[in-house]
């Protein structure tokens, strides 16, 4: 799996890392229970302080994503929990989404016809996997 | 004579060698493989890339031509060098004309990367750094090391022991000698080892979206340049054991063996080195189809003439080179920086060295008396004997045969300790040309030493002569 890291952008470093581990979490190119790169190994391979990778690991712990124990290092975690829907963060993100979209002269079944193709080409990505 | 005919067969075919490889890299079919052009990315757009491609090929066709120009003007130089007789302005064309050509060989690759770049600035929109990613391989991160310790623990482990067990062996000033020569090739084993250790821990390049191509790919690569200075170190090894066997031995001709020894070995390496560029260029060649363009980012302005990388941003001190294969460093980074400083020591000692050459073999010699001390003085003061301590004083028109040990020994000038042959060590300051020497022994040294001409000599012999039988 390729992280893109991209320096000046406005969201941290952090968050990126721990973005696309998400990602690649939910579109299978990461499978439940595989071993993640130690905090010192991925930074120096990023090229970054151990820190930002510690934070990300961190998030995605407390979100449920990875599991972190002292013998094994960091894991994907081996299953989720189910949510009752999204999170406050994400629905603030949709809302923004929305938003820009509606500016851009979308209409509603044309955004929510976006959402299913991508939706859907993420199950196929992973029924492939 | 010698050393010109020595120089000629070490240097001259390697200049032709690196010819041949300098001018591989200017190639479409081998730029075509990394996708950089003169140093330079080919713009994404597809109408950009085409007219971008279009014009390096007519710089391709400029840069052949330039290429054989650098040649017809410096292949003959070598010729005309092997009529001055003088060591030292022999020596200093030789390493002028060495550096020169390798610089001049860089000039039609710069041309090309010039043009290129300024049609580049005009049509292409550069991608602000804010805007641009960089890509890593999120599996087997540090684990794609290709470098065990045991591999190259036998070949350090023999040097080491070949370099101790002569210098502890070598009970003679002569054999002593080479102990630092052997020290250094033993040191430079070690060294094959850590720049092996080093290149290992290069970061996997993201060439493709599917990591089993950029870790298959990584792998190859390294191990490629694992046997390479595996093969390097396994070299080196044989040198420093077939030294430590043969030199410091009476019956063996140490210039002969230091020679033939340093020919062979060079001649072996640089067909290693050949070896390698070819197995990489077969291996970028195998994974060109693999490759995702748009994984790899623009970043034309960090690389200074397309060669010389300088990125504040990037904390690697190493990257993939764009010229040719293997990696470049970058010189933003305190190793970076360390290495560049050495590099240019390296460079700059060059003409010191020559100048020091010209200036110790042009500057006459001294030998004079002065308060009852006998003075040697060339460009600092090399001997000062209290002539009181000068025992078994003799003229002589015959000067033994001998070899350096330590220090000078040009056509005009040996200075230094010289080792007689089948005889002992002595103390050397003549000019080897004259036909009158004084040897006397002094503080139990053995010394050789004459003016810078012969009636120089004879005036001081005399001098000495009547001040010890006085004494």
């Amino acid at each position: 799996m390729v992280i893109a890291i991209r320096d000046g952008s406005e969201i941290p470093i952090y968050q990126q890392i721990r973005d696309q581990i998400v990602m690649g979490i939910s579109d299978g190119r990461l499978q439940p229970g595989e071993a993640l790169p130690t905090v010192r190994a991925l930074a120096a391979e990023i090229g970054i302080n151990s820190m930002t990778v510690n934070k990300a690991y961190q998030l995605l712990k407390l979100q449920g994503y990875i599991v972190t124990d002292r013998r094994n290092g960091a894991r994907v975690a081996s299953s989720f929990e189910a949510a009752e829907g999204l999170s406050k963060e994400n629905r603030e993100l949709l809302k923004r989404l929305i938003s820009e979209a509606k500016l851009a002269g979308m209409t509603q079944e044309e955004f929510l016809e976006e959402c299913r193709l991508l939706y859907q080409n993420q199950e196929s990505e992973n029924a492939q996997e | 004579m010698l050393l010109d005919i020595i120089f000629f067969i070490c240097m001259y075919p390697v200049n032709f060698i690196l010819y041949f490889v300098y001018k591989s890299f200017g190639k479409m079919e081998n730029m075509r493989k990394k996708g950089i052009y003169y140093g330079l990315h080919a713009p994404k757009e597809e109408e950009l890339r085409e007219a971008f491609l279009a014009l390096a090929e007519e710089q391709e066709a400029l840069f052949l031509r330039r290429m054989r120009w650098c040649l017809l003007a410096t292949f003959w130089i070598p010729f005309v060098n092997l009529l001055i007789p003088s060591v030292s302005i022999d020596f200093t064309i030789w390493m002028l004309w060495f550096v020169g050509f390798l610089g001049l060989l860089m000039v039609p690759y710069l041309c090309a990367h010039k043009v290129l770049r300024a049609w580049k600035r005009e049509h292409v929109v550069v991608v602000s750094e804010e805007q641009r990613s960089s890509y890593t391989e999120l599996h087997e991160v540090g684990k794609v090391r290709r470098v065990r310790p045991v591999l190259f623990l036998i070949p350090v482990a023999v040097s080491a022991a070949a370099a101790v067990s002569y210098t502890i062996g070598s009970r003679d000033s002569y054999a002593g000698a080479f102990s630092y020569l052997i020290i250094l090739f033993a040191i430079i084993t070690i060294l094959f080892y850590l720049l092996a250790l080093w290149m290992d821990q290069q970061k996997v390049l993201v060439i493709s979206e599917d990591s089993n191509v950029n870790l298959n790919f990584a792998r190859a690569k390294k191990n490629h340049w694992k046997n390479f200075w595996l093969f390097c170190a396994w070299c080196n090894t044989l040198l420093t054991v077939g030294f430590a066997l043969l030199l410091g031995k009476t019956e063996v001709a140490v210039g002969s063996t230091v020679l033939v020894g340093g020919i062979l070995y060079t001649m072996v390496l640089l067909a290693a080195a050949l070896c390698t560029l070819k197995k990489l260029r077969a291996l970028e060649e195998e994974y060109r189809e693999k490759r995702t363009e748009e994984l790899t980012p623009d970043d034309d302005e960090h690389w200074l003439w397309g060669i010389i990388y300088y990125n504040k941003q990037d904390k690697h001190s190493m990257v993939e080179a764009r010229v040719g294969i293997g990696t470049a460093m970058n010189l933003a980074t305190p190793i970076g920086k360390i290495m560049n400083l050495l590099a240019a020591v390296a460079i700059l000692s060059i003409p010191i060295f020559c100048l020091w050459m010209i200036l110790e073999e042009f500057t006459p010699i001294q030998l004079m008396i002065e308060d009852k001390v006998l003075v040697a003085e060339h460009l600092d003061k090399d001997y000062e004997i209290p002539v009181g301590d000068i025992t078994e004083l003799e003229l002589i028109t015959e000067r033994p045969k001998m070899s350096k040990n330590s220090g000078t020994a040009m056509d005009t000038l040996y200075k230094g300790n010289f080792h007689i042959t089948y005889g002992s060590d002595c103390e050397v300051f003549l000019n080897p040309q004259n036909d009158y020497f004084i040897t006397f022994v002094a503080e139990d040294t053995l010394y050789y030493m004459s003016a810078a001409e012969d009636a120089g000599t004879l005036t001081l012999y005399e001098s000495l002569q009547k001040i010890v039988e006085n004494q």
